[in-house]
């Protein structure tokens, strides 16, 4: 396992932020983590990067802690959602940090200074959020990391940059290995890059798993019964979301189809419709469930 | 220590490092242009050097370290791959590095160049060892007072407010000498201010300990020096190395930094108010204490970042007013808490007496009430071995006499149009111009004829009077004026 997060607690001083954090990332993948505004996300990912200390708990990556040894540190880039560039710098010029601390790969560097469309003497200071998050996303990748942290990746990036940017991800992560883990509000964005998810809500991850097998357990059905129903008659199915218009209930159920349709069947609906959940939608019945209200 | 980001600092820093370089050697340069007095210009250099190295000390700290004042920065900065406690000695050793060297560099250069002969091989020595301890002090120091802070105006204020402190002590001191302890005499106060500030005590030292020879090292002020840079060091190991990170751009509220600064500054100022007021009290002091609160409000909205007056805000510059009148009344009322009654005295040392006042033309006992020197001026001298206060007896009362008229005159309410002036002090010879107890009174009546007559006298006391008969006046021994007024 790449990164593996055990028990992790941090306050800021009277607030519980992340409360007993378990969490496991595999290798090679893609992992977007979500949550409500003032979740801990941004916390979670400054623990991992070395930003924040933790009050409790543990963060080790291949096996090795990153608090206590700061060397594995060198693999990983942090990209915050704003990053720090000092008046004067250049591209040129920040490149002397990353070369000098990490591994740094001047083929890497050349590549996506390119496919980022930015050149070594540009004045990063007048650059726009865009741009300077392209010159972040420059370096991040050109130091070889194992593990890549982004914090709010894609704000400011238009859609072609957008799209080089996943491209470039996809080939690190097919001949790298390398592990990137998301944090977003764009669910519709994380949906076409993540391999996996959790998400993050009263200080611990509530949810996660396998993105594309957590959207099959859970699904959308559109019913229409003889007479009305209430909630107590789907009281055996594990209902996310009950919704009823006269004699037609929509619901969102989490459990295989076939096993969900079987017992739905049993209440001879007249009609029955089962649609697919987004990725967001998945998000906002998962914390509708736990009793939060997005509206 | 972290070679990388040495390296780094290095390279980054390249161009300010070399500027600096160049700036050092040419200002530090400049004494030795006049070539008068070679020993005394290259002292001259290494004052310009300590200043400019001085001044590193405190800029420094607050170029390596602002970043984590700042949400940003740190996020970029603590992220690298390395400890916090690598990062920590990794800046300070730089910052060493680049003072220390220019300073090591130029003293070399300038000594081979022109001092050679006029400095010992030794004495450079000294000043490099005694710059290097001047060095590691103040920027550990300097150090841990930014990072008390939680934003870098905030550090750079902390820097400030507390270098300046030691001087705020001596004010406090001077005012409570001047206006509670009569005779103004104290232990030496200075020493205390001294011991309060790692810059003065290492200025002493490097400077005046070299260039003045009646002013020797002082190894007090090295040790209290050294006790400062580690105590400073332990506090950087809990401010940055231990430092939680989401303090960055916060208030500065840790126990050494505003809430400690600001009332300790309004205490102090309401403890000079104060004793002022004790001494001689007018509507002013009103007007002084409520800018003050106006100041006091003031700084609150600076630590705070918003505008609130709270109650909670009067009611501690109301405890603070309160505090210090209280101070400054026991202190007036217990004479100086018992300073003004310390007059102490040890075998082989002689009491010395001054006494000086205008007078009346045909009575030398009664103070001139015009106060202008064109009657009578009256002056009077008395050196008294302890070994001889028996057997002299009677010159000791009228000395002991006219000093504890000094001291009711000094807590007199009473205002005096004119007084005479009086001085006691301990000295080893009666050629000695070094004097310890060095009592200075002011008399609202004069030592009368009669115990002048006594002091002229005696075997160990003089009494002059000149006499402004005419425009120049003339200079008469008591008895030769007696004997010419009995003309």
């Amino acid at each position: 396992m790449m990164l593996k997060i055990e028990h992790l607690c941090k306050s800021f001083g009277s607030k519980r932020v992340l409360d007993d954090l378990n969490l496991e990332v595999a290798d090679s993948s893609i992992f977007g983590l979500v949550g409500i505004n003032g979740a801990g996300k941004s916390t979670l990912l400054r623990l991992i990067a070395g930003v924040y200390e933790a009050d409790a708990g543990s963060i080790t990556l291949h096996g090795a802690d990153t608090s206590a040894e700061p060397l594995t540190r060198r693999e990983i880039a942090f990209v915050p959602d704003e990053a720090y560039y000092p008046v004067g710098s250049t591209v040129g010029s920040m490149k002397l940090l990353y070369e000098t601390m990490y591994s740094f790969s001047e083929e890497d560097f050349r590549k996506y200074l390119t496919l980022f469309e930015l050149d070594e003497k540009m004045s990063i200071t007048n650059l726009s959020k865009g741009m300077k998050r392209r010159v972040s996303l420059l370096f991040a990748l050109s130091v070889k990391p194992k593990l890549l942290l982004l914090d709010e990746a894609y704000d400011g990036l238009e859609p072609l940059a957008r799209l080089r940017f996943k491209k470039a991800l996809s080939t690190l992560i097919e001949d790298e290995g390398l592990t990137v883990i998301i944090s977003s509000h764009n669910l519709r964005e994380l949906e076409d890059i993540c391999d996996s998810f959790g998400i993050l809500e009263g200080g611990k991850i509530v949810s996660y798993g396998d993105l594309l097998e957590s959207k099959d357990m859970i699904n959308k059905y559109q019913l229409a019964f003889a007479e009305e129903k209430s909630r107590e008659d789907f009281s055996e199915l594990d209902l996310l979301h009950y919704e009823q218009e006269g004699r037609v209930s929509k619901l969102v159920i989490r459990g295989s189809q076939e096993e969900v349709l079987e017992k739905l069947g049993e209440m001879k609906p007249l009609l029955t419709d089962v649609l697919p959940v987004s990725f967001e939608e998945l998000f906002i019945y998962e914390l509708e469930s736990r009793g939060e209200s997005h509206e | 220590m972290n070679k990388n980001w040495f390296r780094y600092l290095f390279r980054n820093y390249r161009i300010p490092v070399i500027f600096f370089t160049v700036v050092f050697f040419g200002l530090s340069a400049i004494p030795l242009i006049s070539s008068d007095n070679i020993r005394s210009d290259y002292m001259g250099s290494v004052e310009v050097m300590t200043v400019l190295a001085g001044m590193m000390t405190y800029i420094l700290p607050v170029i390596l370290f602002a970043f984590v004042h700042n949400r940003r920065s740190a996020d970029q900065l603590l992220a690298l791959p390395l400890s916090r406690s690598e990062h920590l000695i990794t800046n300070m050793v730089f910052a060493f590095t680049l003072i220390f060297g220019c300073f090591l560099i130029t003293s070399t250069a300038l000594w081979l160049i022109n001092a050679v002969g006029a400095v010992p091989f030794t004495e450079l020595l000294t000043i490099l060892g005694q710059e290097a301890f001047f060095t590691v002090t103040l920027l550990v120091i300097h150090t841990f007072w930014f990072l008390i802070a939680n934003n870098t105006f905030d550090g750079i204020v902390m820097i400030g407010a507390w270098s300046f402190a030691p001087l705020l002590f001596l004010g406090v001191l001077s005012s409570f000498v001047a206006n509670t302890v009569a005779g103004g005499n104290f232990i030496d106060s200075g020493r205390f201010a001294l011991w309060l500030s790692p810059l003065a005590m290492n200025v002493r030292n490097l400077v005046l300990a070299l260039s003045d020879a009646s002013t020797p090292y002082s190894w007090s002020c090295t040790l209290v020096t050294a006790v400062y840079t580690l105590a400073a060091g332990y506090g950087l190991y809990s401010q940055f190395v231990r430092r939680k990170s989401e303090r960055a751009g916060q208030l500065s509220d840790h126990p050494l930094a505003y809430r400690l600064i600001i009332n300790l500054y309004a205490f102090a100022i309401l403890l000079m108010i104060c004793f002022s007021a004790m001494n001689s009290f007018s509507v002013e002091f009103l007007t002084l204490v409520l800018l003050l609160l106006f100041i006091y409000v003031v700084a609150q909205f600076v630590y705070r970042r918003k505008i609130q007056l709270t109650v909670k805000i009067l009611g501690m510059f109301a405890a603070l007013t309160a505090a210090a009148a209280v101070c400054a009344f026991a202190a007036y009322h217990t004479h100086g808490f018992g300073q003004a009654e310390r007059y102490t005295f040890t075998d082989n040392q002689f009491l010395k007496m001054d006494y000086s006042t205008p007078a009346e033309r045909n009575n030398p006992g009664r103070i001139s009430e015009s106060g202008n020197y064109d009657e009578l001026y009256v002056s009077a001298e008395v050196y008294l071995p302890v070994s001889k206060i028996s057997p002299a007896n009677e010159i000791w009362q009228i000395m002991e006499k006219y000093r504890h008229a000094g001291i009711d005159t000094f807590y007199s309410p009473e205002t005096h149009k004119q007084t005479a002036y009086l001085s006691f002090g301990n000295t080893d010879s009666p050629k000695s111009y070094n004097y310890s107890n060095h009592y200075n009174y002011r008399l609202s009546e004069a030592i009368s004829l009669e115990d002048l007559i006594a002091i002229d006298s005696s075997e160990y006391g003089s009494v002059t009077i000149i006499d402004y008969d005419d425009a120049y006046g003339t200079e008469y021994s008591l008895s030769a004026w007696l004997r010419k007024k009995g003309d």
